[in-house]
């Protein structure tokens, strides 16, 4: 990239409108760089009692003026272009999750090669996916009907019926299972994937009142098949937003109009192809979205109606019982369901007492958790191979970036193969907006993102093995660039933190004892972590993560060590090491 | 979403301009038009009976095969039952296990293939207007804005179908447990006030009276859980919007409308609020239950109509965080307090955190303490 590359927009505005909260945010050249300028936060006004996402718009401008100091709308909308006085801007970049994402069935008959890219086509375009696989054998084991019910639960928008090789016994089922969610009366669209009779049996099954259509995996490849879903996926989406106030914003948009999540995600495979890491990103803002990318590799994984807002429902009660794991003190399941029904109808509430922000933090990693694991069926190594973890900006709201650190490594809980896994937090949402730039200048997008996008939490040093709890698990010691060393060392079951300023650099030399290994290394071997494996500072510091896994297994002390572990990130604790020359 | 939705108007309001809407599921013939004037009785819409219709598993329940089923319904398809009477009875060796009728409705069908009886509750689908006042307009087949004239108290959360009746306050203080010795047989009919919750059993004595609604503080999950069908085991199911539910609990709740003023828990209700339904003893008030807070937002509502100063403008105000406003905090650690703003509006940056609007609160007891404007609500 070349800075002759970016010299056509001055300015842009990105509006980001979510269902709860709505950001607006002026990008603009600051020294031959385009950079954040300024961001606006306000609650999205398109429900009662307003019901005009205008009210709210209008708002973030005024606030992004009066940031600014500079006009950046008239009353007929934002000023394009920018003018000599620098008032208004060149551009206006739109991403949002306000619409309903549609629900899509997936059911599948038999094995075929297009699930897997429709799946990943049809994540990315703002939907609630309900993907069945029909038993092939010969007994159904009542399938049919425990599908039908759950089926009609979900209420789909549109069905996708696949068709593979050696369906014979599994079709019926499909066929069965659509015919009797077909009288919900919710299809309004289907696509049978199938040749033959396959096929034309599909088509039947959906009746008159369901505008179904066919394609033929023989004439066209799994990823067009997909491809061509997720364009007709994405204008549902583009339609659904439209409404007349959205209409009325958006008239003057340079670009197309993405999902927040599909944007993030374009920005996560960026980070791993250009800077050639693994990075898992969590996203818990309208839905959890996680998404997973390696330099070659990506996937997305997203479940729409769970969340910290009013989507704290979409939790099940085991799911909030769980929740008792991360706490640092003792707590009854009812006080938990009791205070995820309080949020739930009052989503817009902030923690501010130290409890509160405990139950967020705890639900907080069952609500990624989730979306991890979705990750991990389809990508079974990911989490052991990732090296960079970035947390939106829900972990940044609790103003703890150790509280945020911590709960990143709970939401990944697996021993990198390498040892080291970096921490940052996108505080300002700043990913989704690179990726919507990226749709209209890649190289503007990959500007705003590696200046401004990310907060460095730090490196965390993750101890794989163990034996009992308070036995040596490592020591070691840190070389400062400054000159400074200092040792240390850290026990089986403990989390300690070595005190490293942001952007400041130093070689870590960590020795496990006979039973624990650094990473996927051997046991008891040294590492050095230096040159080009130089650990660099961030907010918290290093973090020697000697916790046995899975970090969620819990034990009769666990309050009192998930105390100690939120005591040492969030520095009530000395640090394990102080530095000395 | 915003603090006060979805009317930017105080919680607590007194002869004052209301707008009512009254939204359809289905496709209701509707039967009025803009600019007519309504009595609580008028039919505004009709709806297919089936629309509603609860299902009810008769084969599961008496665990029999589903072609039995219409030999041990008690009386025949098109019946009427009363809630709780017996709608289908088998013998198990000595015993007679029943099937009884969640609502009071009409016996619609039987899928015998199935097993399951729908039952239409009500009035086969007739939908009256429960509240006087004036059609302003008609929303296609979806909705009806109605103007009227009176007193509203704003919940939270609630359960049920809307419901009339007169408005009898059972509790002395609004932290008071309603206990199972208020509950008295001429309770039926009647919308009745407790003070900061009630048990499951003393909300089952009330539908035994025949009473039409309850209003406490706060609602106890575990207690509310235990009257409904449970339907799943995940005890927060029945707090979800499912796809194509109106609102929460839609599908579950029938003959009682409950409305929580403050929230989940033991929780006092408002003074305010407490004091307004006080001053109302005895009138004709409207429950409007329906909750939901995601897509089309909807909350209960409480209003005591005027009927005769519906020809005369009621008072319009709006919430405003100004000096003197009467609040009650909203977030976990303080619900259930009161307060009254003891300050201007201002902004908090936190190092390089995010900002929050913050206002100064003088509570009840005295202490003063700076909340954010997204954890209060304004109530008068």
């Amino acid at each position: 990239m070349t800075d002759n590359d970016t010299l056509d927009y001055e300015s842009l505005l990105v509006a980001d409108f979510g269902r709860g909260q709505s950001r607006a945010y002026l990008l603009e050249q600051v020294a031959g760089a385009f950079r954040f300028v300024a961001k606006a936060e306000a609650p999205t006004t398109a429900d009662l009692p307003f019901e005009d996402l205008a009210i709210g718009w209008a708002q973030l401008l005024r606030q992004l003026e009066w940031t600014t100091g500079r006009a950046i709308s008239l009353r007929d909308g934002v000023i394009q272009p920018q003018a000599a006085n620098g008032d208004g801007v060149d551009g206006l970049l739109v991403c949002t999750s306000l619409p309903d994402p549609v629900r899509v069935a997936v059911l599948e008959a038999g094995t075929s090669p297009i699930t897997t890219p429709l799946l990943e086509a049809i994540k990315r375009a703002h939907t609630r996916v309900f993907h069945v696989v029909a038993p092939g054998g010969r007994k159904d084991g009542g399938w049919a009907a425990a599908q039908t019910e759950a089926l009609r639960q979900f209420r789909p928008e549109m069905v996708i019926l696949i068709a593979g090789s050696n369906h014979a016994e599994a079709l019926p089922r499909v066929i069965q299972v659509v015919k009797q969610t077909t009288v919900v009366g919710s299809i309004a669209r289907a696509v049978v994937i199938a040749d033959d009779q396959a096929q034309e049996h599909g088509l039947t099954a959906f009746g008159a009142s369901v505008r179904a259509r066919s394609i033929s995996p023989v004439t066209k490849q799994p990823a067009e098949i997909a491809a061509d879903l997720e364009r007709e996926l994405l204008e549902a989406f583009r339609a659904r937003a439209s409404t007349p106030d959205f209409k009325h914003i958006v008239a003057g948009a340079t670009g197309e109009i993405l999902s927040r999540a599909h944007a993030v995600d374009l920005v996560n495979r960026f980070v791993a192809r250009r800077f050639g890491r693994r990075v898992v990103t969590i996203g818990i803002d309208d839905g959890v979205h996680a998404h997973w990318a390696s330099p070659d590799d990506g996937t997305l994984a997203t479940i729409p109606n769970v969340d910290l807002g009013a989507g704290i429902s979409g939790l099940t009660d085991r799911d909030v019982e769980e929740a008792k794991t991360w706490l640092p003190f003792e707590a009854s399941t009812d006080e938990l369901i009791t205070w995820v029904l309080n949020r739930a109808i009052r989503p817009w509430t902030l923690p501010e007492h130290p409890r509160d922000l405990a139950i967020e933090q705890a639900l907080t990693r069952q609500i990624a958790r989730r979306a991890i694991a979705e990750i991990t069926r389809t990508q079974p190594l990911a989490l052991s191979a990732c090296d960079l973890v970035i947390g939106g900006p829900a972990f940044a709201r609790w103003n703890q970036p150790g509280a945020a650190a911590l709960a990143l490594l709970d939401c990944i809980d697996a021993v990198p193969n390498e040892g080291v896994v970096d921490l940052a937090l996108d505080q300002d949402g700043l990913m989704a907006v690179s990726g919507v730039l990226g749709t209209v200048d890649p190289a503007l997008a990959s500007n705003v993102f590696e200046y401004d996008a990310l907060i460095h939490l730090g490196s965390a040093v993750v101890i794989g093995g163990s034996t009992h709890e308070g036995d040596l698990a490592c020591r070691g010691e840190i070389h400062y660039e400054s000159g400074e060393m200092a040792q240390f060392s850290v026990a089986a079951g403990s989390v300690e933190i070595l005190p490293l300023r942001p952007g400041e650099t130093a070689t870590l030399v960590v020795r496990p004892e006979r039973r624990f290994s650094v990473g996927g290394n051997a046991a008891g071997k040294t590492v050095t972590l230096a040159d080009e494996r130089k650990i660099i500072g961030g907010l918290v510091g290093i973090i020697i993560d000697a916790r046995s896994r899975s970090v969620a297994n819990g034990d009769k002390n666990r309050a009192q060590k998930v105390k100690q572990w939120l005591d040492a990130v969030n520095g009530v604790t000395p640090p394990a090491a102080r530095r000395f020359a | 979403m915003n603090v006060n939705y979805p009317h930017r108007e105080p919680l607590v309001v007194r002869n004052h301009e209301l707008r009512v809407i009254r939204r359809f599921s289905g496709d209701p013939e509707i039967r009025v038009r803009a600019g007519e004037r309504l009595s609580p009785e008028r039919i505004i819409a009709r709806t297919d009976p089936a629309d509603g219709a609860v299902h009810v598993p008769i084969a599961d329940q008496l665990g029999i095969a589903p072609q039995d089923v219409a030999k041990s319904l008690m009386r025949p398809i098109g019946s009427s039952f009363a809630a709780g009477e017996v709608l289908a009875r088998t013998r198990k060796g000595l015993r007679s296990v029943v099937v009884t009728a969640p609502v009071a409705g009409v016996l619609l069908l039987l899928d015998e293939a199935t097993g399951t009886a729908l039952l239409a509750p009500g009035n086969g689908g007739e939908i009256p207007a429960l509240i006087p006042g004036d059609v302003e307009f008609v929303d296609g087949r979806q909705a009806i804005s109605i103007r009227t004239v009176g007193a509203r108290l704003l919940g939270i959360v609630g359960l049920g179908e809307p419901v009339r009746g007169p408005l009898r306050v059972l509790a002395n203080k609004p932290d008071e447990e309603l206990q199972a010795s208020q509950v008295t047989p001429d309770l039926h009919g009647a919308i009745v006030v407790g003070g900061a919750w009630a048990s499951a059993a003393v909300i089952r004595q009330l539908v035994e009276v025949g009473a039409t609604g309850l209003i406490t503080g706060g609602f106890i999950e575990k207690e509310i859980a235990s009257l409904l069908p449970s339907v799943t085991d995940d005890r927060l199911a029945l707090w979800r919007v499912t796809p194509g539910a109106r609102a929460i609990g839609d599908e579950y709740m029938r003959g009682l409308a409950l409305v929580a003023t403050e929230g989940f828990g033991p929780l006092p209700m408002h003074p305010a609020a407490f004091a307004l339904l006080q001053e109302y003893q005895g009138r004709e008030a409207v429950v409007f239950p329906a909750t939901r807070v995601v897509g089309q937002l909807l909350r209960p509502e409480i209003i005591i109509p005027e009927p005769d100063a519906l020809d005369e403008d009621g008072q319009t105000t709006i919430a405003a965080y100004v000096e003197g406003a009467a609040v009650r905090l909203i977030d976990q650690a303080y619900l259930g307090q009161h307060g009254v703003i003891a300050g201007v509006p201002r902004r908090r940056q936190c190092a390089d955190g995010p900002a929050v609007d913050i206002i100064d609160v003088e509570l009840s007891n005295g202490k003063r303490l700076t909340v954010p404007l997204a954890n209060l609500e304004i109530v008068a």
